[in-house]
This record gives C-alpha cells, sequence and structure tokens, in this order.
C-alpha cells in the first residue's frame, strides 16, 4: 500500500465526518509514516506513539485510533492532526494541542 | 519387563528436560551491553545521554522517527538556532527502547512524544510553540 492510496482511503471518512487535514504535506507526511509502520509491523499504528511490535497489545492506536472520535469532537482534530472535524476541514494551519489520552 | 518400562520413562524424562532446558537456553535474553556494543557510536552515546540528560548542557528530545510533533519541534527549534539533541527511540532494539522509555517516563508518565528535557530540567511535551518560545527565546 501506499500514502496515495492510504490517502484516498482515509477520504472516505468524510462521510462520517473525519476530514484529512487540509495541509497536504503535513498529511503526506503523517500517512507515509502510517506505511512505514505497516512496512515495520504489520499494522497501522499512530506514527505519534511507539508500537510494541504487537497488533492486539497495540489496538487502540491502529489508525484510526480509537481516541480519534473523542479528540476531533472535543479538540477539532486527533492527536496527530490527520483527521479533523468538517469545521476545521479548510483550515491549512489548524493544529491545536492535544494531550495524548494515553497514560 | 518393570525394568524396560522403567527405563523408556526415564528416556522420555530426560528428552522433556533436554527440550526445556534448551527452550530456556534460547530464551534468554542477550545482555544490554552486548545489544548496545552492536549499535554505532553516535547511537551508544545518544542512548547514554537519553539515560543522564541532566549531563547534557543543551535541551534534550526524547522523539519517535514517525512523528509530526517531533518533526515540528525539530523545525521549530532549527529555525531559531535553538542547540538541542535528540534521540529516536523507535530506531533502537526493543530491549534498549523499553529502558529508555522507562527514563522518558521519569520526567512524562504519560510517555508521549516529543518529551522535551530543557537544560534547566524543564519538562515541555509534545509540540507547544509557545511555551517552546518563553522557554527559549526569552
Amino acid at each position: 500500500m501506499t500514502a496515495e492510496e492510504l490517502y484516498q482511503l482515509f477520504k472516505k471518512e468524510e462521510e462520517k465526518g473525519y476530514y484529512l487535514h487540509k495541509n497536504h504535506e503535513h498529511c503526506m507526511e503523517t500517512l507515509e509514516s502510517l506505511i512505514e509502520n505497516l512496512n515495520n509491523y504489520g499494522y497501522l499504528n499512530c506514527p505519534c506513539r511507539l508500537a510494541n511490535n504487537d497488533a492486539e497489545k497495540d489496538r487502540h492506536t491502529i489508525c484510526p485510533c480509537v481516541y480519534r472520535n473523542i479528540d476531533v469532537k472535543e479538540h477539532g482534530a486527533c492527536f496527530c492532526h490527520l483527521f479533523v472535524s468538517e469545521e476545521h476541514k479548510d483550515d491549512e494551519n489548524f493544529f491545536p494541542e492535544i494531550d495524548d489520552r494515553i497514560g | 519387563m518393570a525394568a524396560s518400562y522403567l527405563l523408556v520413562g526415564i528416556g522420555f524424562l530426560l528428552i522433556i528436560f533436554g527440550i526445556i532446558y534448551f527452550k530456556s537456553k534460547n530464551s534468554k535474553e542477550e545482555p544490554v551491553e552486548e545489544i548496545l556494543k552492536k549499535l554505532t557510536q553516535e547511537e551508544q552515546t545518544l542512548y547514554k545521554m537519553a539515560l543522564k540528560p541532566e549531563n547534557v548542557p543543551n535541551t534534550f528530545i526524547y522523539a519517535l522517527s514517525t512523528c509530526a510533533h517531533c518533526k515540528k519541534t525539530r523545525a521549530f527549534l532549527d529555525e531559531n538556532k535553538v542547540p538541542y539533541t535528540i534521540i529516536y527511540i523507535d530506531t533502537y532494539p526493543k530491549p534498549l527502547y523499553k529502558i529508555l522509555l522507562e527514563k522518558l517516563k521519569v520526567y512524562n508518565p504519560r510517555g508521549s512524544y516529543p518529551t522535551i528535557r530543557l537544560a534547566n530540567g524543564h519538562i515541555i511535551t509534545g509540540f507547544r510553540e509557545q511555551a517552546l518560545r518563553e522557554a527559549l527565546l526569552k
């Protein structure tokens, strides 16, 4: 899988109200990191979180992670800023500070 | 007859114990010192610095190579010519990154990235431009 293919796949999340970040450079960099994790671990571990190399242990941080919906709801973006809410879908500079819910 | 059963039994037990012994021997983790020796000099130095960042004269960053927040932190520090040292925990073998993660959690119990230790011991977690600006540029 390539970052572009993943982009197309995640684009479908718009139907659920989760939009890919308007900043294309940031978006593609994050998707490329996800692909790197897919190649290294076999699953799309969140690039902002350390993988355990165990899909079962990391089931909560496989993108889209289980925290995405609540982070988008509360902050307008997920922890990695890959997904944003409809309200911020056209804002290239929307990078709110979000605390990681893990820990 | 009974003796041959006994011999077969003993032989069977010996095989079982042999298998258990070899399995446990092979599953023993390689000592950390041995793993360290296989790394480059730079990686070894960074690893040692990460365990004692209080000895590092400038900002020390615990990061992930894939993390966007870590990249933004680097870009900000580079742009503002702030000297720093950075370690990418995920590039180390698992036994070492487990030790690094334990150390990181002393400063940031959440274990999130980047975890930035300033020279004065102050900790900043995540890419917080304003906090970095106030701590490092004023």
